[in-house]
Order: C-alpha cells, then sequence, then structure tokens
C-alpha cells in the first residue's frame, strides 16, 4: 500500500492513560522504532553499494538498541505495546518503502538521519531524567542516544559534503520529505506527548526539542537560520494546533 | 476597491493597530512613529465600525486578545505590542501586498503597513535591549509579558482559517509558523537561548 493511498487512523490519546499505559506505549515505540530504523538503515545499504557495510554497521547498531530496551522493559514489568507502536510506525514504513523503491538515499537520509533520529534524540535525552525509576533503563538509553547522535554526526556530513554549495537543492529535498516525513513523526510526537507527561517529562519540552534538534540539523547542511526555523515550525504548527483541539493528527 | 473579507481584515488590524498606536502615545512615545499614525489613521477611516465584526465568528477571539494586549506596564507594552503583535502584523501585511487576489488599494495599504511595523520593530527591539535586558533576563520578561497574548491567537485560528482560508489561501497555522520563524532568530539576536524559547513556545501554543 503507498504511502497516499493508506487510510490514516485516528489515534489520538482521547482517555487518560494510566502511568503503566504510558510507558508500555512509550516503550513500545522506542523498541519497535529501533528495528524500523534497523530495517531503514539495512535498505538504505542497498542503494549505494559504497555504503553498504557502513549501513549495515548502523542497523545492527539500531537492532541493538531494540533489544536492550526490551531487556529494560521485561526487567520492569513493561510490556512494550506493539499495536500501538505500529499504528504510529506503519505510515513511516510506508514512506521509507517508497523512497526506497524510487532508489532516492538521500530522501532515506533526510528521514532517518535527521527527522526520526531527530525524535528519538528528543526524547530519548530527557527520559534519562526519569530513567532511574526503571532500573537497567539509564545505561540503556544513554549508550543509544550516544550511537544515535553518532547516525546523525554521519548523515550531517554526507548531506553536507553531497550538497555542498547547494543550499536550494538541499532545501526542496527537504521540504519534499518533510511534507510527510513530519507530519508522520511530528504527528507521533504530538500523540505521545500526554504519555511523556505521564511518565514525569514534558511533552511540550519533547516536541520542542524535536523541532530546534531538526532546526539545528537544517542549518548544520547549510540551510540559513531563519529558512530552517520556517521549514521546520511552519510544519508542526499545524500539528500543534490539532494537538490542542484534540483533532485527528494522522 | 477592497471587497467584504479585505474590509473585515483592515477592521481587525484596525483596531490591533489602534491599540498598539494608543500603547505607544501613553507609553512608548518614541514607538508612535508617523508611519504608523498614517496606517492606522488609513486603517480606520476605510473600515470605520464593528458591524461587520460583530456579525462575525472573530468577534469574541478579537476582543480576548485586545483585552490581553492591553497591559499598562510600559515593558509588556513593548514586548506584546512592539516586539510580539507588530511582527505578526508584518507577516500578514507582506502576505496582503503581494496577494494577487487583493485589491490594489489593499496592496498598498500593506504595503505601508510591513514599512511601519518594520520601523517600530527595530526601534523596539533597541528599547527592549535596552529597559528590559537580553538573555535569560529577557526570556523571563517575554513569558511573563507575552504569554496570555500568545495563548489568545489560538482563538483566532478556527474563524479566520473559515472566513479568510479560502479567500487568501492560507491556513492560521501556517500564519503562526511563519510568525514564529521571524520571532526566534530575533529573539536569538537578543540573547535568548532558541532551545527554551522553542520549547517553551510548543507549550504555550500546545495549552500545556
Amino acid at each position: 500500500m503507498s504511502t497516499a493511498d493508506r487510510t490514516r487512523s485516528s489515534c489520538i490519546p482521547s482517555l487518560p492513560v494510566d502511568k503503566q499505559q504510558a510507558i508500555n506505549r512509550l516503550m513500545g515505540l522506542a523498541v519497535f522504532g529501533e528495528m524500523v530504523a534497523a530495517r531503514t538503515y539495512t535498505l538504505m545499504g542497498q542503494l549505494k553499494p559504497e555504503f553498504t557495510d557502513l549501513m549495515r554497521k548502523f542497523a545492527g547498531m539500531e537492532g541493538q538498541h531494540a533489544t536492550w530496551f526490551r531487556d529494560a522493559s521485561r526487567a520492569n514489568g513493561i510490556e512494550p505495546d506493539k499495536e500501538f507502536a505500529g499504528g504510529e510506525l506503519d505510515y513511516l514504513i510506508d514512506q521509507v518503502n517508497d523512497h526506497h523503491a524510487a532508489h532516492d538515499f538521500d530522501a532515506l537520509a533526510v528521514i532517518q538521519g535527521f527527522i526520526v533520529e531527530s525524535m528519538a534524540i528528543a526524547t530519548y535525552e530527557p527520559f534519562l531524567e526519569v530513567a532511574d525509576n526503571y532500573p537497567g533503563a539509564r545505561d540503556a538509553f544513554k549508550k543509544a542516544l550516544d550511537e544515535e547522535r553518532y547516525h546523525v554526526d554521519w548523515v550531517t556530513r554526507y548531506l553536507r559534503l553531497s550538497f555542498f554549495d547547494r543550499e536550494e537543492e538541499f532545501l526542496a529535498l527537504a521540504e519534499r520529505v518533510n511534507v510527510q516525513g513530519i507530519d508522520c513523526i511530528g504527528g507521533t510526537m504530538m500523540k505521545i506527548a500526554d504519555y511523556l507527561s505521564e511518565i514525569g517529562l514534558s511533552g511540550a519540552d519533547c516536541a520542542g526539542c524535536m523541532m530546534d534538534g531538526y532546526t539545528e540539523l537544517l542549518e548544520r547542511v547549510g540551510v540559513e537560520q531563519k529558512k530552517a526555523a520556517k521549514n521546520v515550525v511552519g510544519m508542526f504548527m499545524p500539528l500543534i494546533h490539532k494537538y490542542r483541539h484534540g483533532m485527528k493528527i494522522k | 476597491m477592497p471587497d467584504h473579507d479585505e474590509l473585515l481584515l483592515w477592521r481587525i488590524l484596525g483596531k490591533l493597530e489602534a491599540l498598539a498606536l494608543h500603547k505607544y502615545e501613553s507609553l512608548l512615545p518614541q514607538l508612535a512613529t508617523p508611519e504608523k499614525k498614517a496606517v492606522v489613521s488609513q486603517l480606520l477611516e476605510a473600515a470605520p465600525d464593528d458591524t461587520e465584526l460583530e456579525a462575525s465568528a472573530l468577534r469574541e477571539p478579537v476582543r480576548e486578545l485586545l483585552a490581553a494586549a492591553d497591559s499598562p506596564v510600559p515593558t509588556d507594552a513593548l514586548i506584546v505590542q512592539g516586539f510580539i503583535l507588530e511582527r505578526l502584523g508584518q507577516i500578514i501585511y507582506k502576505l496582503l501586498s503581494t496577494h494577487a487576489g487583493v485589491s490594489p488599494t489593499t496592496q498598498s495599504l500593506a504595503q505601508r503597513g510591513w514599512q511601519a511595523c518594520t520601523s517600530v520593530i527595530d526601534l523596539a527591539t533597541q528599547q527592549i535591549s535596552r529597559q528590559v535586558g537580553e538573555g535569560d533576563r529577557l526570556f523571563q520578561a517575554l513569558c511573563g509579558a507575552a504569554d496570555g497574548v500568545l495563548r489568545r491567537l489560538d482563538g483566532l485560528g478556527e474563524g479566520v482559517d473559515h472566513i479568510f482560508g479560502a479567500r487568501f489561501g492560507l491556513t492560521f497555522s501556517e500564519v503562526l509558523g511563519e510568525f514564529t520563524a521571524e520571532l526566534l532568530p530575533a529573539c536569538v539576536a537578543l540573547g535568548v537561548n532558541r532551545r527554551k524559547l522553542v520549547c517553551h513556545l510548543a507549550g504555550v501554543f500546545m495549552g500545556l
């Protein structure tokens, strides 16, 4: 099923969730999201033989994160919510499949290396503040966070070199990928805001960190500050508006 | 000639601009520029009464926004009017000044409105730096003075989209996106930590 064809499900957290349900859903997203990331890097490796080994290495690291998170969940009586994660990740998987089918390595680099990793970093980093409530989770998330930053560093350098002195072309790529990518990943961020709050984090801070983190990444590739902010914030605002008014997000 | 929608927009802008000018004249005279006075005068002359606004879905949200922006404290007025609402006006005027679907009169007025906003923003920015300070001090003042106004902007969204969305081909959340993207570098230039501000604005706009 193509991205355009997929019927988007409405899974706004319309009913309050308890802390256990919130952490089950968040860990579901973390565990299965890492597995999707592993698959995405594997697919990227298929498109550029010169990066196959590196992408395979990245994929292995993402798979390892999923294992760490699953182990930490098990140790704390958390049942990662696969159904919830599936509802969130199916739309992302569709986009990844579409870009892979189009042999579009750069689009995959933006969606995985920038958008998905921005969300991971924006949630893992603040999670460390409450991680000690879940024995074993701190180490797992700290190591994963460091490795996600390592992936982002590589993607940033790759895109910066690929689009050196071609800022407008990079911006066009980012805008093309962002239209669906931020709608998808940013939408998920809005939907988990209440779960993050439930476990003691600030959903707004996580959303803000994701927006700012992604804006920074665009700047690091060469996009001018105001253009980068406009591109990212402009796409988050409709999602924020929908969140505030309890409207269907995706 | 401006049509019905344009005149309604003129009335809303006129009321907001008239409040801003009143604040400048009473609290911050250096911001009451001749350009701003001329724009306010033209807006109020062309759209002199509230009849259309009162009959529209925007009546209450506009009233609430005006009330929130009516602080008697000079630094609040400096931030809310000179730094926040002038910037929002600047974006709306810029949009109208280049919009192919509006009358030449509106385009011309919008061009003058944009220039007046730009001048006031420059003056206000200098004053903020001197009177309020920069960095975290400004961040705290900004939150204290502007949160109420920013929260009420959301109330305009539905009405604006319903009345002007099809006419001008954009949504209010897109305007807010532009506004936020303009506000961020302006604050960063005054030493405000961008991430802290983005997180704060996310919370304000999410209603958290």
